[in-house]
Parts: structure tokens; sequence; C-alpha cells
């Protein structure tokens, strides 16, 4: 039976259980200020507001419609309708100018500044599709679907703009699209994990699938931006090895296959000197890459070649990659907390054979240290000694069977057969009557020394021990170990 | 003189390997035969039909030199029909022995045959000797019934009363062979028609009724004892058992753990010997609580208990090594 | 390649094309998460075992065991969840947890999110609210990818079968001919009992050598054999009649809480029998997953027989295969004389009373338990009939009842 849930409905739990509505509020404002930015570069305004804004607008809409939708009920699409608007005319209005204007009679004038502010409307929308209890994995699934891709044609029709408004649009969307990705992904896998499994399968009860993913996303974001760099080369590369090895291999069919390897390796060759030569060439980018480290994206400013772009991010990767180990294997040995109400046991079980040994408390003092006098005082020596320990003989064993279970076990096959002879000599006094001689007794002390000293089990604090300690207590682990 | 258990040993040795010779995969079995043999026991053989128990029994007769006769349990066998009867033959009465008067007995499906024969069968294997018509015939020594129950049929059987039951030393059982033992079984028809022919005698009854003696003499430690003590007076206490063991079983328990040890070449029992022979011994002994028998308990899975719980020597206290 | 994929790709080229950068960093991005989801995918639940132990495979009613559903993730990376729905029957209950109700019926689901290596363990207690044979799997398990979209499924053929007894009670004691040492004699027998000695005669031509009485041949001077009883066999059958409607749809209509009562005091009347060591069987005309129309368990007094019988009384059919008349005319040929058949039945005797009186004629010693709220009638009508009865009643409910009583 598994020890209580140790209590999990403290205020930092309920905390991390709003981390998925987070996330997709996060990825809602992040394409939502593109929208406003893009209106604006067009406009060729710089947008009164940025992301922070919006963030707080989608969150607006969110508790607006978790308060009001309920208790409305029927009413509540013209008033979400009206809040909406609202929205608008108050993004509209976060321009000093357009607030200028309006409230010197110029209306025309002011609606021409600050146009992206009434997509503050939209963003508030955004907040009332994730009302519910829990982030939606279809509707955070077609964000993702279509984001990703208006993303990109935001980027496009935003490139077209001159500078200075192209190059500041493009950063901002560079910075939010980066934002979009890793919330609105992660969002949505918390979103699918509730969805599949309700509140019993929270993420937050598999910390190594969290740290997973986000080191994952993380990461394709991290080889991204440098890759990015390499895609025009890349793609050549791809065009002229496809179709030249097509119009050789059809003229090596006819070789033998010895000859056909010699082909493919040459040309593998090839392609590598040929591409190494081609990285030696500096690219053009078109994104101010530079304004990207605001947010922590280790882009290469524009002086550098992308050579050292591509070894910066490589060694980028390979950090990363530490990370995803080390964390998988912190993470690997910790026991998580069992479901309230149903009796669960979780073990990490690598497919030994063997349980796997907790930490042995050192046996008692003293009990060793008074010398046995013969064979059979050695025997039950030994066996005081051991009370304590996984190798303790059970109350129903016989001393054979005894033997046979401490000579099967993985950690005490150093014992070797000193404790089945021990045992023999003392069955054979015991319970043969038959007096042993000195010598006889003198090994069997002998192999008392030795036993004590295999069997003296060192206690081995591991981690995933000591955490399943302090969750189910020290009793259920002796129970199970 | 030679000590018992070294003789006890050789004869082991010797039957296995003779009896082995025309039955495969039986060693357990005969174990309990030859231990029932040297402690004036009985064998309770239960099992499915085609492993071997006829053979087995044959076998360890001729492997021993031994008489042995077959009687088939059927509904309508008399009790004459197993001791025997008076015949009128030429005005003059004549005892005519019934197959009973053997050394080595199979019974087989023993839970076919009435009551009353049971019965007469009882009497035999209790006292060494049948009473026929007010007179009291000794049955010859050594005298081992080997009595089969097929644990599949039910229709038309009777139970074999408490009684009866406790009067078997051992319940055996031979089951299936594993695939090379069934393999080696089918080739040994291809070398002789009759696999018993090949068996040559390794002792005869006045050896095993010397020896039966001499293993009175295996030493028992107080502590055994006490051991052997403790489980019967378990099976007792346990709370699913209707009804446990007799002393009469503490004492097949004790004297079937001598057998034992000879058999291994000891002249002192250990407790090993004994808890290997309190299934044998003790489990059709029990009578399961009957609503406790249909929540899945079986005698088996008491005496799990009972050798689970009952601690074995050496005891230990907490100053043992004073 | 999935549609994701697909965008991605799109999106590197035409980004590479067009020199936008944003769109070959989003493609890039997109393009690597969905390759590790899918290779991540590929191996489905290759590496996931599944495993479920029950405790118990029979069960007495209102007794529970043990239900363990063990899941090991064997993959060095993480699952984000993992789903197993245990398909399951109407009458089983799960103590801790609800059924799902899906496309395929009742479900016991369980979901885990399981870390690398991760073994879990969820026990349950399981239970029937009423008798019969329960069937608990296959198992559909489903699992998410990394990304927690749901990446494979399989069905695994993992069948338990829990088998429920119908509940039994203590039953007010039975006064029946067969027990021993009994005054009554069988009208005729076919077969002498060797076991009841009744003198001896003058041999006869045929007669067996060995039933020759010695001492009285010996006293006479010539051949006496020993006379027999007629053979009366110790057994008792229950015979079931399992009908509890009447008109066209005798046979697939049936009220429940009757026949339900019918099989607690058929499995009380039997256990009862097991306490007295008496030999019994049970016969009924209902479906018992066997082809044959009738249930039969021939009488016996071997170990297990009360077992037999409550298991076939657990998969009894609610409603009649065949006619029960038929049943008690297989019976009368069948039959040993001198076997007690207890008649079970809630329904009027009138229509079966001729197959009753032809088992008398066999020498069967035949009595009626009228059950059922008309059962003083029936049993006025059996009387009348020439066919010894008594009422058997439950002092409540099926499902609660303490005790069968036997009057009249």
């Amino acid at each position: 039976m598994a020890a209580p849930n140790p209590p999990l409905t403290s205020r930092l739990a309920r905390l991390a259980d709003g981390v998925p509505l987070v996330l997709v509020v996060i990825a809602e404002a992040a394409w939502t200020s593109v929208l406003v930015g893009l209106v604006q570069e067009w406009a060729l305004q710089r947008p009164a507001f940025g992301l922070a804004a919006m963030l707080v607008v989608v969150a607006a809409g969110v508790v607006v419609a978790r308060i009001l939708a309920p208790r409305l009920d029927g009413r509540w699409p013209p008033v979400a309708l009206a809040l909406a608007i609202v929205a608008g005319a108050a993004g509209w209005l976060a321009s000093a100018d357009a607030r200028g204007l309006a409230l010197a009679g110029d209306l025309p004038a002011a609606l021409a500044h600050n146009p992206g502010g009434w997509f503050a409307a939209i963003a508030l929308v955004r907040g009332y599709a994730h009302a519910g209890p829990e982030p939606d994995d279809g509707t955070v699934n077609r964000l993702l679907t279509f984001g990703i891709p208006g993303l990109a044609i935001a980027s496009a029709v935003g490139g077209m703009i001159a500078d200075p408004w192209r190059s500041e649009f493009l950063a901002e969307t560079l910075r939010a699209a980066i934002l979009f990705v890793s919330a609105g992904t992660l969002g949505l896998a918390f979103a699918r994990l509730t969805a599949e499994g309700g509140s019993g399968v929270a993420w937050r009860r598999n910390p190594s699938w969290v740290a997973l993913i986000g080191v994952l996303v993380a990461t394709a974001i991290w080889a991204a931006i440098p890759g990015s760099l390499m895609t025009g080369v890349i793609l050549s590369w791809l065009v002229a090895l496809v179709l030249t090895p097509i119009l050789i291999l059809g003229v090596v069919a006819t070789f033998q296959a010895r000859n056909r390897r010699l082909v493919v390796i040459a040309l593998f060759a090839s392609a590598i000197i040929v591409g190494l030569g081609r990285l030696a060439k500096p690219g053009a980018p078109d994104v101010p890459l530079g304004a990207g480290s605001a947010v922590g994206v280790p882009v290469p400013p524009e002086a550098l070649p992308p050579l050292v772009t591509v070894g910066l991010g490589g060694l980028g990767l390979l950090l990363l990659g530490l990370v995803i180990l080390v964390l998988a294997r912190l993470w690997m040995r910790q026991l998580v907390p069992v479901e309230a109400g149903i009796d669960e046991t979780r073990t990490i079980d690598l497919g030994a054979a063997a349980a796997p040994t907790a930490s042995r408390r050192r046996p008692r003092r003293g009990l060793f240290g008074s010398e046995p006098r013969d064979a059979v005082t050695a025997y039950l020596a030994l066996l005081d000694g051991l009370r304590s320990s996984p190798s303790a003989r059970r109350d129903a064993e016989t001393p054979a069977e005894h033997a046979r279970r401490v000579g099967r076990s993985a950690s005490t096959k150093g014992a070797g057969v000193a404790l089945p002879l021990l045992a023999a000599d003392y069955v054979l006094a015991r319970f043969g009557g038959r007096r042993l001689t000195a010598h006889e007794d003198a090994r069997a002390i002998e192999r008392w020394r030795r036993l004590r000293r295999e069997l003296d089990p060192r206690p081995r604090q591991r981690r995933w021990a000591t955490t399943a300690r302090e969750i189910l207590g020290p009793e259920e682990i002796e129970n199970r170990y | 003189m030679p000590d018992p258990a070294t003789d006890a040993r050789r004869l082991w040795s010797a039957l296995r390997a003779a009896v082995g010779q025309a039955v495969v995969g039986a060693d357990d079995a005969l174990r309990l035969v030859a231990i029932a043999l040297l402690v004036e026991g009985h064998v309770l053989v239960e099992d499915v039909p085609g492993t071997g128990k006829t053979l087995l029994a044959r076998a360890v007769a001729r492997a021993l030199k031994l008489d042995s006769a077959r009687i088939q349990g059927t509904p309508d066998l008399l009790p004459a029909d197993v001791t025997g009867s008076s015949l009128l033959e030429g005005g003059a009465l004549r005892f005519s022995p019934g197959p009973v008067f053997t050394n080595v007995l199979l019974f087989d499906e023993i839970n076919r045959a009435t009551p009353r024969t049971q019965s007469a069968l009882l009497e035999a294997m209790q006292e060494r000797h049948v009473t026929v018509e007010g007179s009291t015939r000794p049955l010859p020594e050594p005298f081992i019934v080997l009595a089969t129950e097929n644990p599949i049929e039910f229709e038309g059987t009777f139970a074999l009363p408490q009684a009866q039951l406790d009067r078997f030393l051992v319940r055996a059982g031979i089951g299936y062979p594993d695939a090379a033992g069934e393999a080696a079984i089918a080739r040994r028809y291809r070398t002789a028609a009759e696999p018993l022919d090949g068996i040559e005698p390794v002792a005869d009854g006045p050896a095993i009724l010397g020896l039966r003696d001499r293993v009175r003499e295996i030493h028992v430690a107080p502590e055994v004892e006490a051991y052997v003590v403790g489980l019967v007076r378990a099976t007792r206490r346990h709370p699913d058992v209707s009804l446990g063991a007799s002393p009469r079983a503490a004492v097949a328990l004790y004297r079937a753990a001598q057998a034992a040890a000879a058999l291994e070449g000891r002249d002192f029992v250990i407790p090993d010997d004994v808890k290997a022979l309190a299934r044998p011994v003790l489990a059709h002994r029990l009578g399961v609580d009957l609503d406790r028998g249909l929540q899945g308990v079986t005698a088996d899975s008491v005496l799990g208990e009972v050798l689970a719980d009952v601690p074995t020597p050496p005891v230990l206290e907490p100053s043992a090594t004073t | 390649m999935s549609a994701q994929a697909v965008v991605a790709v799109l999106l590197i080229v035409l980004g590479t094309i067009l020199n936008v950068s944003i769109a070959i960093i989003l493609g890039i991005a997109s393009l690597l998460l969905e390759v590790v989801r899918l290779g991540w995918a590929r191996r489905g639940l290759g590496d996931l075992e599944y495993r479920r132990r029950i405790g118990r495979e029979r069960l007495n009613w209102g007794e529970e065991t043990t239900l363990a559903i063990e899941v090991w993730n064997r993959r060095r990376l993480p699952v984000a969840w993992l789903r197993a729905d245990d398909a399951a029957e109407p009458g089983l209950v799960v103590r801790e947890r609800s059924f799902a109700s899906g496309e395929m019926g009742l479900s016991l689901r369980n979901v885990w999110t399981l870390a690398p290596h991760e073994r879990v363990t969820r026990r349950f207690h399981v239970t029937a609210d009423r008798r019969g044979v329960f069937q608990l799997g296959p198992v559909e398990l489903s699992m998410g990818d990394l990304f927690a979209r749901r990446a494979a499924m399989e069905e695994r053929p993992v069948i338990d079968t829990l088998l429920v007894r119908p509940r039994t009670v203590p039953v007010t004691p039975l006064r029946r001919a067969d027990v021993w040492g009994g005054l009554d004699r069988a009208a005729a027998g076919l077969t002498e009992d060797p076991a009841r000695f009744a003198g001896v005669r003058e041999y006869a031509p045929g007669d067996p050598i060995r039933r020759i009485h010695a001492r009285a041949s010996v006293r006479f001077g010539r051949p006496f054999v020993k006379r027999f009883e007629p053979s009366r066999d110790r057994e008792v059958v229950v015979a079931l009649d399992v009908q509890t409607e009447h008109g066209r749809s005798w046979d697939l209509a049936y009220d429940d809480a009757s026949v339900e009562a019918l099989m607690v005091m058929a499995a009380s009347l039997s256990r009862s029998l097991a306490i007295e060591r008496a030999a019994f069987g049970l016969a009924a005309a209902a479906w018992s997953g066997a082809v044959r129309r009738f249930a039969i368990v021939p009488a016996s007094a071997a170990p297990g027989q009360l077992e037999r019988v409550l298991d076939l009384l657990a998969r009894l059919s609610s409603s009649p295969s065949a006619p029960f008349e038929a049943l008690l005319t297989l019976l009368a040929r069948t039959l040993r004389p001198g076997v007690t058949v207890l008649v079970l039945s809630a329904r009027n005797p009138g229509p079966m009373a001729r197959s009753l009186r032809g088992l008398m004629r066999r020498g069967c010693r035949v009595q009626l338990l009228a059950v059922g709220p008309e059962a003083g009638a029936n049993l006025a009508v059996a009387r009348a009939l020439g066919i010894p009865g008594v009422v058997a009643r439950l002092d409540g409910p099926w499902r609660t009842t303490e005790r069968l009583e036997l009057a009249g």
C-alpha cells in the first residue's frame, strides 16, 4: 500500500496549474502584437504598445469571459462585442497623438493615427476563447496551425516596407515568433495532456517530460536561427546533388557493385568539399539579428561570418544536449507522488532482476564485537548481527534456505560458500549432536569474520531512495525493500 | 556395523537407478515411496491417468524383490474381494487370500470403491492383518499400499473419509514429465516391450525390514522435535482449517523426517527434512473450512502459510551470542 | 509526411526563395519538432509493457478481489501520457473508480504520465453486483507522443474472466429419507447394494461364485448365496426450474429478481447438502455456455462438488433453454432408483406433474420446493396431485436475505 499523498493543494501547486493557460495567453499575445505591428508598419507609424500590453488584454479577455459569460448566459454575446469594441477603442487611444487629435475634435485625423491599436479588440476576443477551466487542445492546435504560417506571411508582407520601420518590425516579429512557437507548443502539449488524462495526469507529475519538451523546443529554435542562414546553400546543394546523381547512377547501373560504391563515395566527398567551400563565402542576412539578443536568443551580430554563427550555434546545441542529458538523469530517479484516492506505487525499473537496494543501516555495534567461541556461537552471532539487514534470516527459514537466498542475491555474492559452510557446521553441531574439532571451530570463526565483512552493508544513500523515503515514509520503504 | 544412514543412502541410490530404467521423472514420488517403506507407511497417489502410477508400483516391487498386486476400485467391489474369503471345496472350506496378501498393493481409484470396502482396506493398512470370518491372518512384511485417486473424475466417486486419509503416511503425485522425459518414455518402448524386464533387484524384503528398525535410531534434536510439533499444532490453530493435523500426523512427520535424513546419508534430522516433508505428510490430513474453500483456500495454501509463520530452529533469542 | 512537416518545408523553401528569415526560422523550428515527434512516435507502444493481474478468478457474491494494473515504460524517454481502456462488462464494479462509456462499451480507464523507465502499479478492488461470468479485457492502449498528441493505439488481447457465484445463506434442515439409517425402502431397484446385507437364499445357476455364503452353505449342505437390499443411492439432485414467465416468450423473458432468488436458493441448498456430506448434484434447463440444452452436474460426494455446482449456477442463463418437463423426463431416464430429487420451482406444478410422477415411478423420491408469491397455492396443487413438497422462502430480497426457510 502506498503512503498517503503529500499535500499538493498548496498555493504553489495551484499556481503551477495555471502555467498552461499562461503559455497560451503568451502565444495569443505574441501573434496579435505582430498583427498590430504590421498594421502600424504599413501606416508608417510605430506601435503605441507592445507585447506586454497585449498580454494584459488577452488575460483580461480570459478573466472577463470566465466571470461574465456564465452569469450573462444569452446576453453574453452582445456584451462581449461591446467589450471588444471598448478594447479596440482603448487600444487606439493608447496613442498620445490619436488622443490629442480626438480631443481636438479632428476625428478623421485621429482615426488615421494608431490604426493598429484597434486590433486590441482581437486580443480581447482571443482571450474569450480560453475561458474554460483548462486550455482546450483543439483551440490551441488551431492557433498553432494557422499562427505559424500567419506569422511567416506577416513577416513577408512586413519585409516589403522600407527601413527604419521594416527593421524594427522584423526584430519585434522575430521575438514574437519565438515566443509564439515556444509558448504555443508547450501550451498545446499541456492542453493535450489534460484533455487525455484529466486532472489525474497533471503535467507537473512528470517533470522529466516537461523538462524534455522545454529543452527540445528551445533546441529547435536555437538550431533554427543559425540554420536559417544556411538554407540557401543547402537548397542549392540539394538541387545539384539530386540531379547529378540521378544521371550518374543511371550510367553506373551497368557497373559492378564495387564500382558503384566507389562512385557514391566520390560523390559524397565532392559534396563535402563543395559545401565547405561555399561556407567560406559570407551571406547577407535580411534580419537585423542583433535585435534578437534582447530576448536572450544567442544571435550572432551581423559582422560575424556564418561559419562562426554555425559554430556558436553548434556550441549552444552541444550545451543544450548536455542539459537534456543531465536533466533527464536528475529527474529520472525521482519518484512522483501517487494520485490521490488510488493505491498506486511508482518505481524506476531499469530492467534489473533484483529490486534496487535501498540504503541499509549499519548493523548494531557490539554484537559483531564479541568473539564467538565455536561454530555454533559463530553462526548465531552472525544471525544476530544481520538482524537489521536485508540478509537477515527470516524466522521460518532454515539455515540452508537462508544461505541459498543470501548466495543468490547479487549484492552479497562476495560471501561465496562461507555462509553455507558455516551453516552446515552449525547444523552438524546443533542438530547432529556432533562435537566439532578445535580446527573446525576455528575455521567456522574465521568464516564468521569474513562474512561479517561481506555482509556488513555500508549505507548507500542514493538520491532517489532518499526522495522515496521523504515521500513514502521509512516504514513503507522498509516494507518494500 | 554400518550406520543406517549409509545403508539407506546406498539403497536409495540403487533403487533410484533401478526404477529409473522403467519410470521416468518420478524421483519425488519414488522417494516418498521409499520413505513409506522405511517407516511402515502407505502412500496416497493423487494424479491424472497415464502418468505411470501402476508402473511405479510394479517397478518398486521388482527392484526390491517383493510381490505386488493390483486392485481396481469399482462401486461393486466387495470387502471380500480385497481381503479374501472362504471357498467351499469338496465339502470343506478353504481360505482364498485376497490381493491384499502381498507386499506392494496398488489400489487404483480407491475413491470409486464403496466406503465399506475402503474400511476393509483400512484395517489391513493399520493393523497389518485381516480378519476374515473370525480368523485373523497376518499380512506379509513389508507391506505397503499405494492407493491412487483420480482428481478429475467425480461422478460415481466417494470421498475418502478423514479417518482413512489419516492412515496414509504421505500424499504423492507424479505429474507429467518434461519434454525430454516424455521422449525418453517413448524411446523406452522401442528397446523393450516391457520396460520392467530390465530391472534387477537391488534389495529384498528382509533387508528393508532390517533397515526399517535401524532408521528409528536416526537422531532428532530437541529443537527439531519442537519444530515438528509446532507445525502440527499450527495447523490446528489456523483460522481456515476445520480439522487440523492429528497427533498421528506428528508421529508420521517425525518418522518420515528420520527416513528422509537416512536416505540422504545423514544420521540426524535437520529442519529442512521436516519442511520438505510437511506438505506430503500433512496436506491430505487437513480439512479446510467449507466457506474458505469456496474462496480458493486449499490445504496447500494453508500449509504454505503455516510453513512461513512457524519459526524454524535456530530460534534466535535477544542474547543469542552468550 | 505529416501536414505540419509539409507546411514547414514549404515555409523553408518559400522563405529561402523570398529571403524571409522569420519564415525560414519558423519552418526549421517546426520541421525539427515534427521530425523529433515522428521519430519518437514511430516506436509505437513496443517498449511499453502492460500487465493486469486479478487476485482470484472465482468469487462468491459479495466478495471482492484485487485487481492490479501495471504499466512499465522501458524507454529512456518519458511518455507524455499512456491510456489503458480495459473493456468491462456491465455488472462488474470497481470500488475506486467508475467505468468510462465509449463506442465499444464500458471500460476501466487509466491514464498515466510516465517518466523514463518508470513502472507504475495501480491496485483496485473489483467485485460484481450479481452472479455471472464477467470478462475484463481486452485492453486498448493509446499513447501520446512527446508533445502529447495521440501517436499510437493498439489493442492487446489481455483478458481476465471473473466468475461470481451466487449467494448462499443458511437453510433450515430438510428432512430427507436419503439420510443414512432411514427406514424408507426403495420400491424397486435394478441393482443390489453390496453394503446392505439382507440374508441368504439358495444358489441358482448364474449366481456369482463370490456371493456364496460359506457358513450357510456348510450348515445346510448345499450352496447358499448372500442376498442384498436393492440399491438405494443416497444421492440428492436439485432440479432447478429457471422459468419465471409464462406465455409465448416463456423462454426469452424472465423476472430477474425471481431468477436470482432461485439461484440463491439452489446454491444455499447445495451448500447445506455439502455440509451434511451428502452426495448431491444439480440439474437445470438453462444455458451454461455449452451447446447442451441442459446443465447438469451429476451427484457426487467427491471433494470440490460444491464448487462445481456453484460454478454452474454462476454460469446459468436467466432464461430457460428448454421446457423444464423435458429435463425431468431426462432425469427419469438417467437417475438411479432411490435418488432424492428436490424440485425448485416458482411455477404451478400442474404441467410438470406427469414428469414428476414418472420420476417417482422410477423409484426416485421427489420433493417439490415451491417458491415465489404463489408458493402456497402451488404447494396445494402439488399435494393434490400426490407430490410431496414444502414452501421455500427467503426472508428478504436475494441481495439482503439472511436465511432460506423451508416450511409446510
